[in-house]
């Protein structure tokens, strides 16, 4: 019951931020710009599918989560509301639990107004009939990745009690998330691995990154797939990717000063 | 069963020692007056109280709970009004309220408090365009919800003008007296001596004195100042004064020495400055005021001025 009050209260606050009405903004105009690119600008070798959508909203959702969670615990220790907070009859679990579900609900809100908003859109341009099911299904993707990415920002909010801190721990997650686990990969390749035969640990680093979680591998290519590559997995990573930070964020924040 | 009681209660950030094993015991239904200048670590004890801060060493007792096992237990039956809190600047004074009502599971009307705290005008305003003063009023109301057993006001007035200050002692007041412990925190002595039943100077983390106001003014009636004007302070002089028992507090700069004494030690405190070696020029004697005392408690000789005493200032620790 704290919780959900402490949920619903930042669900308030945030969700009459302005930059989060400019986040949404921007999620649904790439959202937009993306079907109109891959629909009718590209000619592509096959039809286009709806899972090409996938990965490049996969990193943007990436920034939106990191966005949205980086400054949740940080900001309302360095501002001092926490204390606002603290000073009713709940506890810091049901702050740090309140928080995640609030933020969570943002970026909820943010996924489906862009992913609604651009359905008629997506209707309207392709040929063959809409797939509403798998425009769906990629919607809550989407908005599951969202959350897992929250998750991780505040575990980082937690840890750097400070806001500018915060900012910058903040833009490395979703620069590294979105970007620099590609090139550290790429790189990986290139300079270990000459054939064209990769070993099934480096998919598992691949899908280790949470955007990547939800790809299914390809085990042909492989001479056989250990279960880390399974389609399941990819859930157990993305568990693993909200518990962790929350742990991290409920030990460090049970454990310091706030004032 | 006391409303708070904190023994051996210390609290060091790194070198500094904020808290310096604190023995505090305030009596259920009385309003405390948690007096000390700037950076005595008042903040601190309370932060701990609300188990905002984690102290170092010693045990905390509020209403029976320990804070930092059991600190829902504390904020359920607590009201507080903490130094450095911040408000939601796109939530109006209102939905602050309710959100505190909500969360207290209490019945009280968010109109009724705001009225009562003097913001009603503005409680469908966002509480970011508040004035300090007006969030400061704001959060006075969000702990009065639930009528609370003990309400913590760390420096209330804030922010406040004189005219706000004095409608913040009337609540003060006023909770008291429907039965709750008011355990209420300044820098500035006019601020408690009209409500609180029982005073405590803290000064360098450490309860350098207690007393009823009553008590306190038996000692000041008691007391005498004496300004000394001297050529010089041979070294020794002042803690030659000081050993004296009938002397409370000694200040000096290069030319003057200024001591409290009881009425009847004047004589041997001159006499002691000669016999260290300084020259006595000029005396002046004066009764101090209440004010002065407190001033003379808590400036010791290493401040004389007391203007950083008495600034509006915010420390936070």
């Amino acid at each position: 019951m704290s919780t959900l009050l402490v949920a619903k209260k930042d669900f308030q606050d945030a969700i009459r931020s302005r930059s989060l009405l400019g986040v949404s903004f921007l999620f649904t105009s790439f959202l937009a710009f993306l079907l109109y690119y891959k629909i009718t600008l590209e000619t592509p070798a096959e039809p286009f599918s709806l899972s090409e959508l996938y990965l490049p909203m996969a990193s943007v959702v990436a920034l939106v989560g990191t966005l949205l969670g980086y400054n949740a615990i940080a900001g309302e220790i360095e501002s001092g509301s926490v204390l606002f907070l603290l000073g009713t009859a709940h506890t810091r679990t049901d702050v740090l639990f309140g928080k995640l579900l609030g933020r969570g609900a943002v970026v909820a809100v943010t996924v489906l107004v862009g992913f609604a908003v651009c359905a008629p859109h997506y209707a309207v341009l392709i040929e063959t009939p809409p797939e509403i099911l798998t425009y769906a299904g990629l919607a809550g993707k989407i908005l599951s990745l969202g959350v897992v990415f929250v998750s991780i920002a505040i575990g980082f909010s937690s840890v750097f009690q400070s806001e500018t801190l915060a900012v910058w721990g903040g833009v490395c997650l979703a620069v590294g998330f979105s970007f620099g686990w590609d090139s550290f990969l790429a790189v990986v390749k290139t300079v270990l691995f000459t054939s064209l035969t990769l070993p099934p640990w480096y998919y598992l680093l691949t899908r280790l990154n949470p955007k990547y979680a939800y790809l299914s591998i390809d085990g042909a290519a492989l001479e056989y797939a250990p279960f880390y590559l399974d389609a399941w997995f990819g859930l157990v990573i993305l568990a693993g990717w909200v518990i962790a930070p929350l742990g991290i964020a409920y030990w460090q924040f049970n454990r310091g000063d706030l004032a | 069963m006391s409303a708070i009681t904190t023994t051996g209660l210390t609290k060091r950030y790194g070198d500094v020692t904020a808290i310096n094993g604190l023995d505090l015991v305030v009596e259920p239904g009385t309003v405390y007056g948690f007096l000390g200048p700037n950076g005595a670590g008042k903040s601190t004890v309370i932060n701990c109280l609300m188990d905002y801060c984690r102290p170092t060493d010693g045990t905390i007792d509020v209403l029976g709970c320990n804070p930092q096992e059991n600190a829902l237990a504390v904020r359920e039956r607590t009201g507080v009004l903490p130094q450095g809190f911040d408000v939601y600047d796109r939530l109006t004074g209102r939905q602050h309220l309710q959100f505190i009502i909500d969360s207290m599971d209490a019945a009280d009307d968010p109109e009724a408090i705001a009225e009562r705290v003097g913001i009603l005008d503005a409680i469908d305003r966002p509480a970011g365009g508040y004035s300090r003063g007006m969030a400061q009023r704001l959060m006075l109301g969000t702990a009065l919800v639930g009528h609370p057993e003990l309400l913590i006001l760390d420096e209330p007035s804030t922010g406040l003008d004189p005219e706000g200050a004095r409608e913040m002692r009337e609540i003060a007041r006023e909770e008291a007296d429907r039965g709750a412990t008011v355990f209420f925190s300044s820098h500035i002595l006019g601020q408690v001596e009209a409500v609180c039943d029982r005073v405590g100077i803290l000064q360098d983390g450490r309860l350098i004195a207690e007393d009823t106001i009553e008590g306190l003014r038996a000692t000041v009636a008691a007391e005498t100042t004496i300004r000394i004007t001297v050529d010089g302070l041979p070294s020794g002089a002042l803690d030659a004064v000081r050993a004296l028992s009938a002397v409370s507090s000694v200040q000096a700069t290069e030319t003057t020495v200024t001591v409290n004494c009881t009425d009847d030690a004047k004589a041997t405190v001159i006499h002691e400055l000669e016999a260290a070696g300084a020259t006595v020029e000029d005396f002046e004697l004066t009764t101090a005021s209440l004010e002065e005392l407190f001033l003379s408690y808590t400036n010791g000789e290493s401040n004389p001025n007391t203007d950083a005493v008495q600034s509006d200032e915010v420390v936070r620790l």
